[in-house]
């Protein structure tokens, strides 16, 4: 084996950088801005614990190309497609053209036990290009059940991406939230 | 880019914690106590089982010793999607967390590969993991998968457990990798 990681086929580059972690709690929205870079290729944000306060929320995300001085909100802004899986069904596809980006199953609960663990990795912002995104979520619906979530996102429409918005559909965030996110 | 000036970005925040190979082994366990990972993420390659129509199943300790056999101790999905046997979603509820929708073959070239994401175990919630796997099922067909599991019910997770459920042993080579808070 040696020391190399290149006989891995990781989806996951293996060396990223720490950006930030930490936990919050409640707030309507979390903005993360001031990138530790001006040439990001890869950012991954590592979610756990994450809830919002009360039933039935979803979350949700934009984008800034200013900073976080205002986030992309046009009807047509992103697309979405992706696939969400619950214990009651086989789940179901979906893709839009929407004014914000769906990473997440739908039906977040808040109880004690019902948190959710989600990766997006966003590849090369500073492109100026159309920023791309990939999600992965595993998580506990508002029935208490598995639920499970993938898919492809993206802004549509060139530029750099510096800044990005996560919230939830109503209401706040739950508390003790986690994340961790990491570039190259 | 092929410029070593591009590769800077190497540093301590991402560590190999193990890595190397189970040669024919029933079962092999991963130790995942310390709290100071956001996530690991455990990469298996040409993962090899002697018993056909296999599969790579995986299972978790609260203590580091003694692994959850429960019959509903686990819920998983996997969508798979394979050349012949088109696109399919298991759901289930078991004393395992299958990895690959039991599709792991024991010929030469039916290898399988997958990375896996377990996230946050030292928190005491119920813990998730998230899998990708692709390789060639056991009718030696070009395969993928993505498999979400759950452990149902809320502890620290310290050790995870992977097998091959159909018994018999199998051999892969593997790499811990911890992701730093």
């Amino acid at each position: 084996m040696g020391n190399s990681t290149e006989t891995f086929n990781s989806y996951l580059p293996s060396k990223p950088q720490l950006w930030l972690s930490g936990t919050f709690s409640g707030g309507t929205e979390q903005i993360f801005k001031d990138f530790p870079s001006k040439n990001i290729r890869f950012m991954n944000f590592c979610f756990w614990n994450l809830a919002p306060d009360s039933n039935n929320r979803q979350f949700y995300m934009r984008t800034s190309s200013n900073g976080g001085a205002s986030f992309d909100n046009g009807g047509n802004d992103y697309s979405y497609a992706t696939r969400y899986i619950f214990v009651a069904s086989n789940g179901y596809i979906t893709n839009a053209n929407n004014n914000l980006m769906r990473p997440l199953f739908s039906s977040m609960g808040h109880d004690a036990n019902e948190r959710n663990c989600l990766n997006i990795m966003m590849f090369y912002p500073s492109e100026g290009k159309y920023t791309k995104f990939i999600s992965n979520c595993v998580g506990v619906d508002v029935s208490t059940l598995l639920g499970m979530g993938y898919g492809g996102l993206i802004r549509e429409q060139a530029g750099i991406v510096n800044a990005v918005r996560f919230y939830v559909s109503g209401g706040n965030f739950g508390t003790d939230v986690g994340y961790a996110f990491h570039y190259l | 880019m092929g410029d070593s000036a591009q590769r800077i970005y190497v540093n301590k925040n991402t560590e190999i914690l193990y890595q190397g190979t189970e040669s024919a082994v029933s079962q092999a366990d991963y130790d995942v106590s310390d709290p100071n990972y956001a996530y690991f993420k455990l990469d298996i390659t040409q993962w090899a089982p002697s018993v056909d129509s296999n599969s790579c199943a995986m299972r978790t300790s609260a203590d580091g010793t003694t692994f959850d056999t429960g019959g509903s101790d686990y819920h998983y999905f996997t969508d798979a999607n394979a050349v012949t046997a088109g696109f399919a979603t298991v759901n289930f509820l078991r004393s395992w967390m299958s990895l690959d929708g039991y599709a792991s073959g024991n010929a030469a070239n039916e290898e399988q590969n997958f990375s896996i994401l377990i996230f946050r175990p030292y928190i005491s919630q119920y813990t998730k993991v998230f899998a990708l796997t692709y390789g060639k099922n056991s009718s030696s067909q070009q395969f993928a998968a993505l498999s979400a599991g759950l452990r149902l019910s809320a502890a620290r997770v310290q050790a995870v457990r992977i097998f091959p459920l159909g018994g018999g042993t199998v051999t892969y080579k593997y790499q811990l990798t911890g992701v730093k808070l």
